[in-house]
């Protein structure tokens, strides 16, 4: 019967946090789909905001956009992303001047889009598992 | 009872998350969410709550800049995702500071937190005196004789009829500590006791000769509790 329980939690993937997951969704595995989905659309939207003010220098922007779509990542169990835009951030406040952000910008987008490619597909597998229990 | 609240939050995600734990918790009411710092002070300017859930940073003011401008002082829990404003969130006596993302069971925490304080401030305001710490003793003063409380920077001096104390402490948080029926906050660096004003004139009220001024903020309440006939 034990058994037969198990199986039915959802297990997330490899990279997201699980422990953390389960603690803050339960068995809602609705409401984490739920918010997969509207994670990807505002990291999406935000990145691209932020990638025209990174071409226009406007760093302190730049920084805002990141600390807003931050605790997202934490949303989707993908805690250690946050560390990495928490390390943007503070560059954003040491460095005044593009030239000096230009390598950190592009090294955080290719972290972020990697992040967003798998909460896109934790999303479908949240999706189909929505299905199957409906 | 339930808690009167409010959210302010820029992170539609996070407010979300929020309401859903308010609501299973079954102690909190959440009266509104507002992206930003300057409509939650519109809405808190006529509606009185009991706790804010309360963002750092957010397009235009902070939630210190909030609190800053509030004229009363209800309880916050800051809620933010940089650890680096708890220092900040200290200074500003705030019930508790949520890192985001935070689990249920942290949340249930913190409202433990504000119901500590809230029977505090319950039995602060039942007493007829408090006591402070001055000249390394402490000394009892009755609510009757305090006529002011002004601040020093790290300091605040207790002025009665009879003398002047200098303590180590702060405006912001002796507002949470006197009786809020008898004292309220008129300027940052004021609190002064109702009973004992002589008279109002534009912007300061008199208290024994002494002219205190009261700050565009807190005047619409400070004429609200007055009793004027």
């Amino acid at each position: 019967m034990l058994k037969g329980r198990q199986q039915e939690n959802y297990q997330f993937s490899i990279h997201f946090d699980q422990q953390f997951l389960t603690e803050l969704y339960g068995d809602d595995m609705r409401s984490a789909e739920e918010v997969f989905q509207s994670s990807i659309i505002q990291i999406h939207q935000e990145l691209e905001v932020a990638e025209t003010l990174f071409k226009k220098g406007n760093i302190t922007e730049v920084r805002k956009i990141f600390h807003r779509i931050k605790p997202l990542f934490g949303y989707v169990g993908l805690l250690p992303v946050q560390d990495y835009i928490q390390t943007f951030e503070d560059n954003c406040i040491h460095f005044r001047e593009i030239e000096g952000l230009a390598l950190a910008f592009e090294n955080l987008k290719v972290i972020i889009l990697d992040a967003s490619t798998k909460i896109s597909e934790e999303k479908n597998r949240l999706g189909d598992y929505n299905k199957r229990r409906a | 009872m339930k808690y009167s609240s409010i959210i302010v939050e820029d992170l539609q995600t996070a407010a979300d998350f929020l309401k859903k734990f308010c609501e299973r918790s079954g102690l909190v009411e959440v009266q509104g969410h507002f992206l930003n710092a300057e409509d939650a002070l519109i809405y808190l300017s006529e509606n009185l709550v009991d706790l804010i859930f309360l963002d750092v940073e957010m397009p235009g003011a902070t939630g210190f800049d909030l609190m800053d401008r509030l004229v009363y002082t209800p309880q916050v829990i800051l809620t933010t995702s940089k650890t680096e404003y708890a220092y900040d969130a200290f200074q500003y006596n705030v019930t508790d500071y949520l890192k985001k993302p935070f689990t249920y069971q942290r949340f249930l925490e913190s409202l433990q937190k504000v119901q500590v304080k809230k029977e505090e401030e319950d039995s602060n305001s039942e007493r007829d005196h408090i006591f402070i710490k001055s000249d390394g003793k402490l000394i009892r003063l009755k609510n009757d004789d305090i006529l002011f409380i002004e601040s020093m920077g790290d300091y605040v001096k207790f002025v009665t009829a009879e003398k002047k104390y200098i303590t180590h402490n702060t405006i912001k948080n002796l507002e949470t500590k006197v009786d809020p029926m008898r004292f309220m906050k008129v300027h940052r660096s004021y609190i002064v006791n109702l009973s004992r004003i002589d008279d109002i004139q534009e912007n300061s009220l008199y208290i024994k000769g002494t002219m205190i001024p009261i700050s565009k903020a807190h005047k619409a309440r400070v004429m609200q509790k007055l009793n004027i006939v």
